[in-house]
């Protein structure tokens, strides 16, 4: 538990040191006088970010799960029709429990599979567990690369003011 | 589910985009003239990018919950030390922007926070993400 808590910690720790740059820059281009207009939109882009970033990562970690979960049912002997229901209604959101109840499954051992605890649904968590970590990995490398096209932009502009954006 | 929330956010959008030409030569409530100019879009891109990369909290949640079957009070009590090392972190943005100046300490600091994140497969589970 330990090695969790210290990863969320660094983790935490990078972001928020993160984002008061990001933040500098963005109100830096800002112009004079329209420094209220500049943080309502930059507020309104945070949102954005955030919706779109929960749709996407939703989207991308639950066909994750289920194209894992189907992989391995397939590979434990469930026919491929029953295996891609299971995955199907794993990325439409129905929770675990109520997996053997969906129509038309009912291939033996299916039920056995398909334990929360079981290593088909844990494989495909971790999948998905993963599948989130290279989202938020690519995210913020992407990220990091168009700072650098800003630092390239401006590091012609002039000398930093105090808070370090260019004047 | 997933298709309900990607329509409301093409919903959001439009709305936006709709509410944008309507408003013409006059100042609009959101006023969007201040996206001029390639450098600006590019650090609205990062901000909208760095909060894409922060539902990973979300998830976070998801498997202190499921995997280390935390309620809600220990989860809580999780990120007690999770927060202090954020107000550090907010010292250590505003240190290296003083000396570096502010699109070059973020983009630094993105860096490791992305490989930071990206990490996170190492403690539930082997990091098959590698061999995908």
């Amino acid at each position: 538990m330990s090695v969790v808590v210290t990863w969320m910690a660094v983790w935490s720790l990078l972001t928020l040191a993160a984002v008061g740059p990001v933040t500098a820059v963005f109100m830096g281009f800002a112009p004079a006088g329209g420094k209220g207009a500049a943080s309502s939109t930059r507020n309104a882009v945070s949102s954005i970010g955030v919706t779109l970033g929960g749709v996407v990562m939703s989207l991308l970690v639950f066909a994750a799960l289920g194209t894992s979960v189907s992989s391995s049912l397939q590979a434990r002997g469930v026919p491929q029709a029953q295996a891609d229901v299971v995955g199907a209604a794993l990325q439409d959101g129905l929770r675990v429990p109520d997996l053997p109840y969906v129509a038309g499954l009912s291939s033996p051992g299916l039920r056995e599979a398909l334990q929360s605890q079981g290593p088909v649904m844990l494989e495909g968590r971790d999948r998905a567990y993963d599948t989130s970590g290279i989202i938020a990995i690519s995210a913020s490398m992407l990220a990091a690369l168009l700072m650098f096209g800003v630092w390239r932009r401006t590091r012609r502009a002039g000398p930093l003011d105090s808070a370090g954006v260019p004047e | 589910m997933g298709a309900l929330c990607t329509a409301m956010a093409v919903a959001a959008l439009l709305a936006l985009v709709v509410l944008r030409v309507r408003a013409g030569d006059r100042v609009p409530p959101l006023d969007l003239r201040v996206l001029r100019g390639r450098g600006v879009v590019m650090a609205a891109a990062a901000i909208l990018l760095v909060q894409t990369a922060s539902t990973l909290w979300y998830f976070t949640t998801v498997i202190l919950r499921r995997t280390y079957q935390l309620d809600d009070t220990s989860i809580a009590l999780v990120f007690v030390p999770v927060q202090v090392a954020g107000v550090l972190g907010g010292w250590l943005g505003g240190w290296m922007m003083r000396r570096l100046g502010a699109p070059l300490a973020a983009a630094l600091l993105l860096v490791p926070a992305g490989v930071a994140g990206g990490s996170r497969s190492s403690w539930t589970g082997p990091p098959r993400c590698l061999s995908w």
